[in-house]
């Protein structure tokens, strides 16, 4: 890339001469091989070997530890009912509806930690239920879900969280709550009158961004088809139908990749993007626009 | 080749990590803005890449998927102890000799210590922005693929990440 589109990607003058001094350090490549990447590969599936091995023997103990007390449990009281490990686990189920791209450590009925992943956390509450919160721990953090749902990414040491619905809080190491804020409307929130509301546009483009993170692919698709049907002069518009686009391409629908960029050609024709754009219809494979009917 | 090396063919692992290698490590060199740091991120770049083939859909450039990988390892590095042993080694690093220095020379240096410096500040999602599109030097589409955002996305977080390096930078 030449420096002229460097320079194009930098709003603010004032630090062209810093970005130069970091464009122009001289790169000292690398001493690694081949086979020390391979040699580090063999040491991380030893470990990893070794570490399921220590999982699979925790599980088997747990699960024998359940058959004991399901077994003997009804011996010990017959009116007890079902044993604590039965209604804990009910009770994260009925409760609790979670996906996630990680491992969720369930550490009792209402409680779970997460790591590395995102995960969706939805906390519906039933007819009858005592409220009583989840809580759930992160990377140096713990979140408190009282109800409604919650997308979680822990990346590293990092959790980013974004309440969707409900109320949820921080606990602090003293035990202080603060309280998070409802950051995203639901689109199929209804009104008083049971009337569905219209997502508006920046409604639309933040379900979007949640989807492509969360790699729901056709869910962004067809979200990113409402707000450009719906709001064609919105702000955010423009970078929605290249979105698309490259969506589209990524899942192999080239016609269709093709109507977005060439629809964004004609509604935008003095984009500074243009060239960018004229660059990836290029790529896509020789194909007529088809198969996208926008409005 | 992919596949090859999917089933654990170290000739085709090699062949991969020969391709890509010099590429990745010039990337992590601009990504973290220390040549020292960088043999260690390539080798747990390479090593988390050969361990999660499978899950590499062929949906982007297997270049774009190594750059995703070494983004996360950078934000570990960056957020890790080894920042604060960063400047260690920093400090421990020969400066040039003053005299035989030109004076350009130096003074991109010190541009270069104190952006990386500033970098270090920022949330690792802007500096990411930041480093893919401004210092990388790849356009919205490359970013946008590269770090796995909207281009809106991409577009928000390098500006913020300008302010705010006008601001640590006290520029502007």
């Amino acid at each position: 890339m030449q420096d002229q589109d460097h320079d194009h990607a930098l709003a603010r003058p004032e630090l062209h001469r810093f970005v130069a001094a970091a464009r122009a350090q001289a790169i000292a490549g690398t001493c690694v091989t081949a086979e020390s990447v391979q040699a580090g590969l063999e040491d991380a599936r030893r470990r990893s070997h070794a570490q399921r091995m220590l999982w699979l023997s925790g599980t088997v103990a747990v699960a024998a530890s359940l058959v004991v007390m399901i077994v003997v449990a009804p011996l010990w009281s017959d009116s007890e009912g079902p044993g604590a490990a039965d209604v804990a686990t009910k009770q994260l189920d009925d409760a609790v509806h979670m996906s996630s791209t990680g491992t969720p450590e369930i550490r009792d009925a209402w409680s779970v930690a997460l790591g590395e992943g995102t995960h969706e956390v939805e906390l519906v509450r039933q007819h009858g239920d005592a409220d009583k919160p989840l809580r759930i721990e992160l990377p140096g953090r713990t979140l408190e879900l009282v109800e409604g749902r919650v997308t979680i990414e822990v990346v590293g040491d990092e959790a980013a969280i974004r309440l969707h619905t409900g109320i949820a809080a921080w606990i602090g190491s003293d035990g202080q709550r603060t309280e998070i804020e409802v950051e995203h409307i639901e689109l199929e929130t209804t009104d008083e009158v049971g009337e569905q509301a219209p997502a508006s546009a920046t409604t639309l483009a933040r379900e979007a961004d949640r989807l492509l993170a969360a790699d729901e692919r056709e869910q962004a698709i067809d979200t990113l088809r409402r707000l450009i049907e719906t709001y064609p002069h919105a702000s955010q518009a423009g970078t929605a139908v290249l979105d698309l686009a490259r969506l589209l391409a990524a899942t192999d629908r080239e016609s269709e990749a093709r109507c977005a960029y060439e629809l964004y050609l004609a509604r935008w024709p003095d984009s500074s993007v243009t060239a960018e754009v004229e660059a990836q219809l290029a790529q896509l494979a020789e194909a007529d626009c088809r198969g996208l009917d926008l409005k | 080749l992919i596949e090859r090396a999917r089933r654990h063919d170290p000739a085709a692992q090699r062949l991969l990590f020969e391709m890509h290698k010099d590429r990745l490590a010039a990337q992590l060199q601009r990504m973290t803005g220390t040549p020292a740091a960088v043999d260690d991120l390539v080798q747990e770049v390479f090593i988390s890449a050969f361990r999660n083939l499978d899950n590499f859909r062929g949906d982007s450039q297997l270049g774009t998927w190594l750059y995703r990988i070494a983004t996360n390892q950078a934000r570990k590095w960056w957020d890790s102890d080894r920042r604060r042993r960063r400047r260690e080694l920093r400090a421990s690093e020969r400066l040039p000799d003053a005299s035989s220095t030109p004076h350009e020379d130096l003074e991109q240096r010190e541009h270069h210590e104190r952006l990386y410096a500033a970098l270090g500040s920022l949330p690792a999602k802007l500096r990411e922005a930041f480093v893919a599109r401004v210092i990388e030097g790849m356009s919205l589409q490359e970013a946008s693929a590269a770090l796995g955002l909207p281009i809106s996305t991409v577009s928000y977080r390098t500006r913020r990440a300008e302010d705010l390096l006008c601001a640590a930078l006290e520029v502007g």
